[in-house]
């Protein structure tokens, strides 16, 4: 997408909303891809916004981290899947994991930046977090952000990716127990799911789905949704035909009305009026059907 | 649950809190299905700006580096002789401009200067330079 499609779209949403309340997540596929970050940022600093970045770090060096704060960067994330042979495995390049701890590293000693590190839990890496954790605690990462893969697309047939039951309730186990020490990187569950009995353990605050409701989207073809990872037929619109503004103010209302979720499982459930029918992104939508229930799986063990 | 009406709450509040744009699909193997957001940035920052220019023959310098004494951060002039950069909020700041590019007998001397901004806390500081290099 050119860049004055998107910040034609953000001048518009700056004279309705108030940018100052609002932050512009950059992310992809790998927006350090695009040269034209930096000019992007600078220009949605001059309306108003704050912006931040979802990056895997291989492109992350100093120069370019530079150029990015002078721009007006003020959060990143960068994702570590595991100790080396694992991350670099999962990213399909043996230079994966290097340029990631160095990039994080970067990150964690850049005062102006809140950074995290996210972290995709399959079968390879569940057994490998307290390394993961040693790991980061030597780069000076603060914040460590764990979450699981949705069982969609290729993920939902590879059998290293999902985790049992048994390892899911074990993964909010280790954030439980992690969030009651001391040490750095403070762990949190990611706000993928409702956990049951560790919502406000394994993470801060209780489970509350901000897709369309905090959260609106623009994706590479100009679809406009609500979160980017949510199922394709929740698509209310597309920039090039749609103002994104209205869009926002009135086509939304599956993701601020949920009682279309309230059906098959969920519909009898004790804990709906906690879960609202999980993430949005759990959902096939044209089917109407849950992919997964994880507060069930947890259970299961 | 002891507050099972705290998403609600946050519901009621149909903000937007966040655009995401999703730039470019290439790069990894999978596009993960969760997790796309960062922490909230809750960091105040100072926009540092201005023009440099020759103290004899009053043109602007492209090229220049000014160091803002900050991790290393630093930003070079455009060819109109200005620079922009958001810098970290801090009580003062120990620029540095050099000119690094230029033969060394015919360099611009290097020049430091602190400023001290009157910050206020709810409004962009934005610190206009004008700076002459000898
Ligand atoms: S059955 Fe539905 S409402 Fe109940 S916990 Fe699972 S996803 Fe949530």
């Amino acid at each position: 997408m050119p860049s004055k499609d998107f910040l034609k779209v953000t001048e518009l949403v700056s004279r309705k909303h108030h940018p100052r309340d609002i932050t512009v997540v950059m992310t992809g596929g790998e927006p350090l891809l695009r040269n034209d970050l930096a000019d992007i940022g600078k220009k949605l600093r001059a309306q108003g916004f704050r912006w931040s970045l979802v990056t895997n770090g291989y492109l992350l060096e100093p120069r370019r981290l530079n150029e990015l704060i002078n721009a007006g960067l003020g959060a990143i994330t960068i994702s570590l899947d595991g100790p080396a042979e694992q991350h670099n495995w999962l990213r399909v390049n043996p230079d994966s994991y290097r340029r990631a701890i160095e990039a994080i590293r970067l990150v964690a000693r850049a005062g102006r930046l809140t950074a995290d590190v996210v972290t995709c839990v399959n079968q390879k890496n569940i057994g490998l977090l307290p390394r993961i954790q040693e790991i980061l605690t030597e780069t000076g990462i603060r914040k460590w952000r764990l979450f699981t893969i949705t069982p969609i697309g290729r993920a939902a047939d590879i059998e290293d990716f999902n985790l049992t039951g048994e390892q899911y309730y074990q993964l909010l186990q280790f954030i439980e127990q992690n969030r009651n020490s001391v040490s750095f990187p403070e762990a949190t569950f990611s706000c993928e799911s409702y956990i049951g009995k560790f919502e406000n353990k394994a993470r801060e605050g209780f489970f509350f789905c901000r897709a369309g409701i905090h959260i609106g989207s623009i994706l590479a073809n100009g679809d406009i949704s609500a979160c980017p990872n949510i199922d394709r037929t929740l698509v209310q619109g597309n920039i090039y035909q749609d103002d994104f503004t209205d869009i926002w103010e009135n086509k939304f209302q599956p993701f601020r009305n949920r009682d279309w979720t309230k059906i098959n499982g969920c519909a009898d459930c004790n804990q709906y009026r906690y879960c609202e029918g999980n993430g949005i992104h759990w959902w096939d939508y044209e089917n109407r059907r849950i992919l997964l229930c994880n507060y069930s799986k947890m259970k299961q063990s | 649950m002891d507050n099972p009406n705290y998403h609600r709450y946050y519901r009621r509040r149909k903000l937007l809190r966040t655009v995401f744009g999703v730039f470019s699909l290439s790069g990894i193997l999978f596009a993960f299905q969760a997790c796309y957001g960062t922490p909230k940035d809750f960091g105040l920052d100072v926009v540092i700006k201005g023009r440099v220019t020759s103290a004899s023959t009053k043109t602007v310098l492209p090229g220049i580096r000014v160091d803002v004494g900050l991790n290393g951060q630093y930003t070079l002039t455009g060819s109109d002789g200005m620079f922009l950069m958001y810098c970290e909020k801090m009580r003062e700041y120990h620029l540095t401009f050099s000119d690094p590019k230029t033969p060394r007998d015919t360099r611009y001397a290097s020049r430091d200067t602190i400023i001290r901004p009157s910050l206020t806390e709810d409004s962009q500081t934005v610190l206009n330079l004008d700076i002459q290099l000898q």
